[in-house]
């Protein structure tokens, strides 16, 4: 075996640490344990002066580990790495310990106890880097295509951005024709734009780029791969396409709760909010009262969430109407107006100046429907109402689609409770699936209005680009390994659980193995955990090396 | 490691986590919460007290609640006193069941269990059928005690060849039970028939 020499450097952190525990004894204590040929206390070991210590005792002790007792990992880790690199050593033949804001910081009020804690930490640290192995960083490359599901107003603006970025896109629509809902809308809110012409460029634009492979009335048949290659099969009109790309970007809508039902729904006088914009669309209506219903089939028990985009739909539609007829009476029924926004706001004062009647009804009394006439609790007031109709319309959710669930599957990524696409973290990383080189954007995450959309999909671009931009992935190669190729049965648990997709099973000249794609594994270490026959390492956080930290708690 | 940290020696092993929903690692707390119940079930069976084990969950903003829940784990430890304290015998018998435990969790038929509870109590098995949460504790109990006892056996025949009523003995198990499972041990070729001693047969583990 390799002659292991361990290099402890204690920080002072000027006084953050020194100031509360006792430095020289801990640097005294680490040179009595196993394999420390060195130690030395530092007054500050990220500084110019600390980095050059550390970096000539390398040397000058041919010290092959290096242990920093000093602050936090997220901040100077990498610093700490690099100067080993520098001085010849393995960047992952290094360890950190905390004993500032898991020691000094916390234990203020207790000197020695400090003490001997910051001693059990760095034995522990310690115990660890004398079991580390040295690990290269993964490099792969990025095929510099996009692939982009659904041709609505998210997928056709990404595609066309990514275009404009110089990339080449592959645009899979499942219908016969691009543009998705808005092509069932009237004008949109908040500036009265007519729908058809805003889509319509849009879709103008995609057809017309040379960079821009449309495919409609095509599903996602299989997804295999990983961030920067992915190898996806796409059937159109019978046939079987293929297209290798880098980054993926999900863009499929969302459906909208058809009320069947629900307030004596028919779709003759009592319609849809969707129904309504078609009616629109054509330009004939003809009423003298038409009632509103908000939140039909929404933020009840089954379906807690609001959808956001109806009431501003409503406030719009009634407004619309009551502009064509002024003489028509106009009632939105509503639990709580969700009008966000300055505009929104602005929209819903005109509503009412224009004379469009809100009343507020709570959904433990929701309003009754009848043959001619809308009966109501007006919960402000404190009455029933009952108002005669010619046309009701209901204001329905946004829903996921049907087939959400199939294409979650397919490129193995979750759904929150409600069945839309999850994101990886819903502040810092709201348009990344938690697989790399997968984004999302539009109503397929969650219901968006028409330029929450759009703005998701630049974003979305923005991050895809990143890796395409670059042209390669690299990444920290703290992931499982296939240790023992012998020892996997290839019986599949491992690639069940991995929450990224990054364990594929594929077949051997020694039969079904499991074979790990690096540059998705996150090393979360679920499967090394779960693989029975102890065929998996994770590296940098091995078995041995993990229990040797555990005896070292209880100094053995 | 849990188990091997109480090998070690130590007293409780306090395990935190995120809250649900919030890992960074997508599912790692579910599966974690799901080995760490079955490692908590476990110890309960060889005579251990469970609460020696406890999975907290809280977020790292939640500085107060740490404190919280560091102290009462030492304080419920310090209550239940030294690892060993519960089951009256010496230490070499902690030892044996420990490893025994160990080997149990270890062993394929934990880990696919534990490794579906989730979509056992999700979506159901492959045959549509869901499990409730005391439906599923009832089958992980039945199912950990038989595997715990299988690696006792185990452990036991490889230091020398018994006879089931020798066996029955030493683990204080039903000889019916101990027959069972060196049926199930000879089908799968890892123990045998050594000799007959007087009317009964001795096992040994191959
Ligand atoms: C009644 C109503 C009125 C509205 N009014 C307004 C308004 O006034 N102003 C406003 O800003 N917003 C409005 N909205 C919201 C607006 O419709 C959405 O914000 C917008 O449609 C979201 O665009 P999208 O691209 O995310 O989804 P969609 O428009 O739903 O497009 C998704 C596309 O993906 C395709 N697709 C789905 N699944 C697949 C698959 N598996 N494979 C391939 N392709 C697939 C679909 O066929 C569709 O073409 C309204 C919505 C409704 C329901
Ligand atoms: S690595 Fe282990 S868990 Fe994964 S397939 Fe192989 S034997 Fe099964
Ligand atoms: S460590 Fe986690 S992310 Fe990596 S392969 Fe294993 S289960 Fe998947």
């Amino acid at each position: 075996m390799e002659d292991v020499r361990i290099g402890v450097f204690v920080c002072d952190c000027g006084s953050n640490i020194a100031g509360f525990l006792d430095v020289p004894k801990v640097v005294e204590y680490a040179k009595t344990l196993p394999h420390v040929v060195f130690a030395k206390e530092n007054l500050y070991s990220c500084s110019e002066t600390g980095i050059t210590e550390i970096k000539y005792s390398i040397k000058e002790h041919a010290l092959t580990r290096v242990v920093v007792a000093s602050c936090t990992p997220r901040t100077h880790e990498p610093t700490f790495r690099l100067a080993c690199e520098e001085a010849g050593v393995n960047p992952f033949y290094f360890e950190m310990v905390n004993i500032r804001e898991q020691c000094s910081w916390v234990h203020m009020q207790n000197r020695e106890e400090a003490t001997n804690k910051a001693k059990d930490l760095v034995r522990i640290g310690v115990a660890k880097a004398s079991l580390l192995d040295a690990q290269e960083f993964i490099v792969v490359d990025v095929n510099r295509k996009a692939l982009v599901i659904g041709g609505g107003i998210a997928g056709l603006t990404a595609a066309i951005a990514l275009s404009r970025r110089g990339f080449e896109v592959v645009l899979v629509e499942k219908e016969k024709e691009l543009g998705g809902r808005l092509n069932d809308l009237n004008r949109l809110y908040p500036y009265g734009v007519k729908a058809s012409e805003l889509i319509g460029g849009k879709i103008k634009e995609a057809t017309s780029s040379p960079l821009i492979e449309i495919h409609t009335s095509s599903v996602i048949k299989s997804v295999l791969g990983y961030v920067g290659n992915y190898e996806v099969d796409i059937e159109t009109g019978g046939q079987d396409v293929h297209v290798s790309c880098g980054i993926i970007i999900v863009a499929t809508g969302a459906s909208v709760l058809e009320p069947k039902g629900l307030y004596n729904y028919n779709g003759r006088n009592i319609i849809t909010q969707v129904e309504l914009e078609r009616r629109l669309q054509k330009g004939k209506i003809k009423a003298d009262s038409i009632v509103v219903v908000q939140c039909v089939g929404a933020r009840t028990e089954e379906r807690n969430y609001c959808s956001r985009t109806c009431c501003m739909t409503a406030i719009k539609n009634a407004s619309l109407l009551k502009e064509k007829m002024p003489d028509t009476k106009v009632f939105v029924l509503y639990q709580d107006m969700q009008c966000y926004g300055v505009e929104g706001e602005a929209l819903f004062r005109k509503a009412k100046e224009m004379g469009v009647i809100f009343i507020n009804y709570d959904s433990g009394n929701p309003p009754v429907v009848g043959e001619k006439s809308v009966k109501v609790y007006h919960r402000l007031m404190g009455r029933e109402m009952e108002i005669g109709y010619d046309l009701v319309v209901l204001s329905t959710p946004m829903i996921p689609r049907e087939d959400t669930d199939a294409l979650s599957r397919l490129l193995r990524v979750p759904r929150d409770e409600n069945g839309f696409f999850l994101e990886a973290h819903v502040k810092l990383r709201p348009l990344d699936f938690a697989t790399d080189g997968i984004y999302m954007c539009g109503s397929a995450h969650w219901p968006a209005d028409t330029r929450e959309s759009i703005s998701q999909a630049l974003g979305a671009v923005s991050r895809a680009s990143i890796h395409l931009a670059r042209g390669s992935i690299k990444v920290d190669p703290i992931v499982s390994t296939l240790a023992d190729e012998d020892l996997c049965k290839g019986c599949g648990l491992c690639a069940a659980l991995c929450p990224y997709g990054a364990i594929e099973i594929i077949d051997t000249p020694k039969g079904k193995k499991a074979s790990m794609i690096s540059v998705a594994c996150k090393g979360c270490g679920v499967c090394g955990a779960t693989c029975y026959h102890r065929a998996i390492k994770m590296n940098h956080f091995t078995n041995e090396q993990v229990g040797s930290q555990i005896a070292a708690v209880v100094g053995k | 490691m849990i188990l091997d940290a109480f090998l070690c020696g130590v007293d409780g092993v306090l395990i935190l986590g995120c809250k649900d929903g919030e890992c960074h690692y997508v599912t790692g707390n579910m599966e974690a919460k799901n080995k760490i119940g079955m490692t908590s079930r476990l110890l309960k069976i060889i005579g251990i007290d469970q609460n020696r084990i406890y999975f907290g969950q809280l977020s790292s903003a939640e500085g107060t609640r740490f404190v919280e829940l560091v102290e009462n784990f030492t304080k419920r430890i310090k209550e239940i006193g030294a690892l060993g304290t519960e089951i009256k015998e010496d230490k070499e018998e902690l030892k044996f069941r420990l490893e025994a435990a160990k080997a149990a969790v270890e062993g394929e038929k934990l880990r696919w269990v534990i490794g579906k509870k989730t979509e056992f109590m999700g979506i159901g098995n492959k045959y549509g059928e869901m499990f409730t949460r005391h439906e599923m504790d009832r089958f992980l109990d039945g199912l950990i005690m038989d595997e715990v006892a299988v690696r006792e056996i185990q452990l036991l025949l490889q230091e020398r060849p018994l006879s089931v009523k020798q066996i029955s003995e030493r683990l204080k198990i039903p000889s019916n039970r101990v027959l069972r499972y060196i049926a199930g041990l000879r089908r799968k070729g890892v123990v045998d028939m050594e000799r007959v001693d007087g009317t009964s047969p001795l096992y040994r583990q191959l």
